[in-house]
């Protein structure tokens, strides 16, 4: 009787070890997990357009409705021909201020409106990270004004659903 | 709380069949076997009646029964029913339906003369039917810059079914003359399972959670069950 009973229990602890062992990793999203992509920006030389050009000085800052602007990369300044924006999940436009030659908040540079416009889809992801934003009918403009830094933008992919290709081209 | 819970109706169940089995010894005084007892026995799980009472995010049932074909050998099923709320920290949803299991449990444990415990493994194959509702969710970004909201949705996938094989470890203990306590653990395995195509099946009514990256499964109940006795032999 109490034989059984051990062999009863051990295989009871086993068994409950290995589901809770399983859980772990499925309660926690995991960083490699694909969720809603960012915007990806590639700047190219407007005189020469097959040539990747960097931005110096690069800072960005999303605006919200009211016009107020908000740290979008950080307090720092980027010197890249490569940008991720993040867009926002529950609106169907995003407004960015990119701009040139950014050095501390005397001398901000450039600064070049960027208005992007598209429609979202949530789609399941997991358990643990539960929904991501797929967006499409992506467009993308500069507003124009007295002195453009931004000289032409091009819409390369009108649906964003991972980070690996660019989907828009800045030309500058 | 609940492992108490558990810990002390196992206690109980061994105590109580201990006593039991003193008493019976004493009087044992012949060579002849006692007939063992032939009848359908019928059980109610207390897991999910508990949870159903004390719980608001489940609301739920399930019966079992047995019935003995040779001295060790029993068919045996449960039909149960499960409404269950999860919260997890990006979704929250609602699964609901029902599910039946059938099979036997082989007893394990030879009994002294006159008693009839259990010490069981068991098999079923389990079928269930549910839906799922998506209540709410948060979209997961790595850049949380923008303001986000939590969506309220009420998107209902329903028909979703699954299939599954599950292996029962448990015991059955005879507290009074034909009234049983009975435990047992189950280890379960995916055999078929049709999600709606956009969403996981996160949880199956019978099954419990499902884990993303695999097909196994675990459940436990304990409960009280009544032997409606038909012959001896």
């Amino acid at each position: 009787m109490f034989n059984s009973m051990k062999l009863l229990t051990r295989i009871g602890i086993v068994s409950l070890s290995l589901v809770l062992m399983q859980c772990e990793k499925d309660d926690i999203c995991a960083e490699s997990t694909p969720t809603t992509p960012s915007l990806i920006i590639r700047f190219y030389d407007f005189y020469n357009p097959s040539e990747l050009k960097a931005a110096e000085d690069l800072n960005v800052f999303g605006i919200d409705n009211s016009g107020n602007t908000f740290d979008i990369i950080g307090q720092t300044t980027l010197t890249t021909d490569s940008l991720a924006l993040p867009l926002p999940t529950n609106l169907n436009a995003a407004s960015f201020r990119l701009y040139l030659g950014y050095l501390d908040e005397e001398t901000i540079g450039n600064g070049d409106d960027l208005l992007t416009e598209f429609q979202t889809e949530d789609l399941f992801v997991s358990r643990a990270c539960g929904f991501k934003t797929f967006y499409s009918e992506l467009s993308a403009e500069t507003q124009t004004d007295s002195d453009n830094w931004i000289l032409s933008t091009e819409v390369i992919q009108t649906e964003i659903n991972n980070t690996i290709h660019a989907h828009v081209k800045i030309y500058h | 709380m609940s492992k108490y819970i558990t810990n002390l109706f196992l206690a109980c169940m061994f105590v109580c069949n201990g006593s039991a089995q003193i008493a019976t010894d004493s009087i044992v005084s012949d060579s002849l076997k006692t007939p063992v007892k032939f009848g359908l026995r019928l059980g109610a799980d207390l897991t999910s009646l508990g949870r159903t009472v004390f719980n608001n995010d489940f609301k739920g049932f399930e019966l079992s029964g047995d019935y003995r074909l040779t001295e060790r050998f029993y068919v045996a099923g449960e039909i149960g029913s499960a409404d269950k709320t999860t919260d997890e920290p990006n979704i929250n949803f609602s699964s609901k339906g029902n599910y039946l299991k059938v099979g036997g449990d082989f007893n394990l444990y030879r009994n002294w003369d006159g008693m009839d415990n259990m010490i069981y493994a068991g098999l079923r194959y389990g079928i269930s039917r549910f839906s799922q509702t998506i209540n709410s969710y948060i979209v997961y970004t790595t850049n949380q810059t923008w303001p986000y909201s939590v969506n309220q949705t009420n998107s209902t996938y329903a028909g979703l079914s699954a299939m599954w094989l599950e292996l029962q470890f448990g015991i059955k203990v005879e507290l009074l003359p034909n009234m049983f306590g009975f435990l047992n653990l189950q280890l379960k395995r995916l055999v078929s399972n049709q999600s709606s195509g956009q969403i996981d099946n996160l949880y199956i009514p019978g099954f419990n959670r499902t884990y993303q990256d695999g097909q196994i499964g675990s459940g436990v109940s304990y409960g009280i069950s009544y032997r409606i006795p038909f012959y001896k032999k």
